[in-house]
């Protein structure tokens, strides 16, 4: 399950590919703990996953009240518990 | 005993009966903290005059026949991950030190909306991203690690600094600084405690928990904690339980007919004799109590460490990804390594590792068919020396040390089982030894009821000697 190791300018590579340029100082520890990070989730590549989907948060239906949200949505999301609503009061002591 | 010595339970039936004011209670926290924090350093900020103006305005609402509950007018620490509106949210780290958050967390709005009052926030690890909080001294020999993330939150619980705090959790960051510092820590499942406005670490991974020094109190803390808030898209839309045990109930530590299981492999794998004699006691004194032990073997064990890896390395370098590229000298080493390695871990390690999650909760559901808990170490080792890198285990195997104590916490973490920390005793070296009990999901009542019925078996826990 090994892979090769990174070497410091891949590292560096790797990392300008994703936007990160890395000062020169850093590469090689950055391709050390790269090497090692991957070397422990290549484990993984022994499981047969099958039809096994990721396991996900993701759901269509769920409302987002979040500050992201563009439209916001019915109120009865706040209904749903009691909690919910004491999200909104600010008058205590915390 | 001093107000700052009582549990929650203790402080808010003496207030409820109005034989302790909340301010009573405050002044003696925060005299406290002034006391030990020279040495423990438990926290980023100490809300002093903001505690003392909201314990009297408790005070004044209970004497005028407003009690709100438990947490009424009870001092409570936030791990500094977590917001309060006009404070800063520092994550201990120079990143944010310009950070103000303009409004509550979820779980600050439900304290506060509870009555508990701010006495201030506690240290993490850097952005939650490590296992020993260094600002922060174990409460109980201060040459040893706090243990992290919640480092902070669980010294200041030990020492008496803070009648219950606040963590979070994404491997183990309340178990483990809880076990280490011999005070009680709660993940609760996945989703059931809202995450909003809480600084993450993982999002597949994070959890906000309580940390007390009695099972009880947890309970009582959890229950003002939970509920649905669609702010987290984790969150869970179960109904509002009220967890809290039966306190004085005759029967409440009878564990008849309650299976516990015992688990043949991992949790008992290179673990301290000391920490592993302990927890074998504790579970003779569950099964004392009329539980059932059946032994259990954990699924996909060699999968953990990867899978804990392949989710939480990704996400926090996506977490990260513009003030790693704009200030990235303004994080601590450990941290800014990890984030920029994480650059390089590929879209197929972290898909493999979302797959092999949904393997691990499919799995651990057929084991969980069989018991109703789990009972196992919390870490391996009690606390470390500080500055120790590694452990040697009896067979010439080193762990890192952060590795060793993910360990056992981190499978909880990936299943997203409730997991409580509980107090069995102490080395040689005195240090605390954590019992760790891991239940089915939304089990917390169960997990509590069996924590509770073990402590109803030994004396009451002293605050640790720091001071």
């Amino acid at each position: 399950m090994s892979s090769p190791a990174l070497t410091p300018p891949e590292a560096a590579r790797w990392a300008a590919l994703a936007g990160l340029p890395l000062p020169d100082d850093r590469h090689a520890e950055v391709a050390a703990t790269a090497d090692h990070i991957r070397s422990v989730v290549a484990v993984l590549r022994e499981l047969d996953l099958g039809d096994t989907p990721p396991a996900s948060a993701y759901r269509a239906t769920q409302e987002n009240a979040g500050r992201t949200r563009e439209h916001p949505g019915p109120r009865n999301a706040g209904t749903r518990n009691a909690n919910t609503q004491e999200v909104e009061q600010n008058d205590a002591a915390v | 005993m001093q107000p700052y010595e009582l549990t929650l339970a203790d402080a808010a039936e003496q207030i409820r009966e109005r034989r302790l004011s909340p301010v009573e209670l405050v002044d003696s926290v925060l005299d406290r903290i002034d006391r030990v924090e020279p040495q423990v350093g438990a926290y980023v900020t100490v809300t002093a005059e903001q505690a003392r103006a909201a314990a009297r305005e408790a005070e004044r609402e209970i004497a005028g026949g407003h009690h709100r509950g438990p947490l009424h007018g009870v001092p409570v620490g936030l791990k500094d991950l977590i917001d309060v509106a006009g404070l800063p949210t520092t994550a201990s780290s120079r990143v944010r030190a310009d950070h103000r958050a303009t409004a509550d967390s979820t779980v600050a709005a439900r304290l506060r909306a509870a009555g508990a009052v701010l006495v201030g926030k506690t240290h993490t690890h850097e952005f939650a991203y490590g296992l020993t909080t260094p600002q922060t001294g174990n409460a109980w020999d201060g040459s040893r690690v706090a243990g992290g993330s919640s480092g902070g939150s669980a010294v200041a619980v030990a020492a008496g600094a803070a009648t219950f705090a606040l963590g979070t959790d994404t491997g183990g960051s309340i178990r483990v600084p809880a076990a280490l510092n011999g005070v009680v820590g709660l993940k609760p499942t996945y989703g059931l405690v809202p995450r909003h406005g809480v600084t993450s670490l993982s999002w597949s991974l994070d959890h906000v928990g309580p940390i007390t020094r009695t099972v009880e109190d947890a309970a009582l803390v959890l229950t003002a904690l939970a509920g649905h808030d669609p702010r987290d898209p984790a969150s869970l839309d179960s109904p509002a339980v009220d967890l809290r045990p039966q306190r004085d109930r005759a029967g409440a530590a009878d564990l008849t007919g309650v299976r516990v299981g015992v688990p043949n492999n991992h949790y008992f794998d290179h673990v301290d004799a000391e920490v592993s004699a302990a927890v074998h006691r504790a579970v003779g004194h569950l099964e004392e109590l009329g539980a059932r032990l059946v032994e259990v073997d954990i699924p996909l064990t060699r999968y953990l460490q990867a899978t804990q890896w392949g989710l939480m390395v990704p996400e926090a370098t996506a977490y990260h990804e513009r003030t790693l590229r704009t200030v990235p000298e303004l994080y601590g080493a450990d941290v800014r390594i990890l984030l920029e390695a994480g650059e390089l871990i590929g879209a197929g390690d972290y898909l493999r590792a979302q797959r092999a999650r949904t393997l691990m909760r499919e799995e651990w559901a057929r084991v969980l068919e069989e018991v109703d808990v789990i009972a196992a170490p919390t870490v391996p080792m009690t606390a470390a020396r500080v500055g120790q890198a590694t452990v040697t285990w009896p067979d010439g195997t080193v762990e890192g040390v952060s590795d060793a104590y993910v360990r056992l916490s981190a499978p909880a973490n990936i299943t997203g089982v409730p997991a409580l920390s509980v107090p069995v005793g102490h080395d040689t070296a005195g240090l605390p030894i954590g019992m760790q009990l891991l239940g089915h999901p939304l089990g917390e009542r169960t997990l509590l009821r069996v924590g509770h019925a073990y402590e109803r078996t030994q004396p009451d826990r002293a605050l640790a000697p720091v001071a």
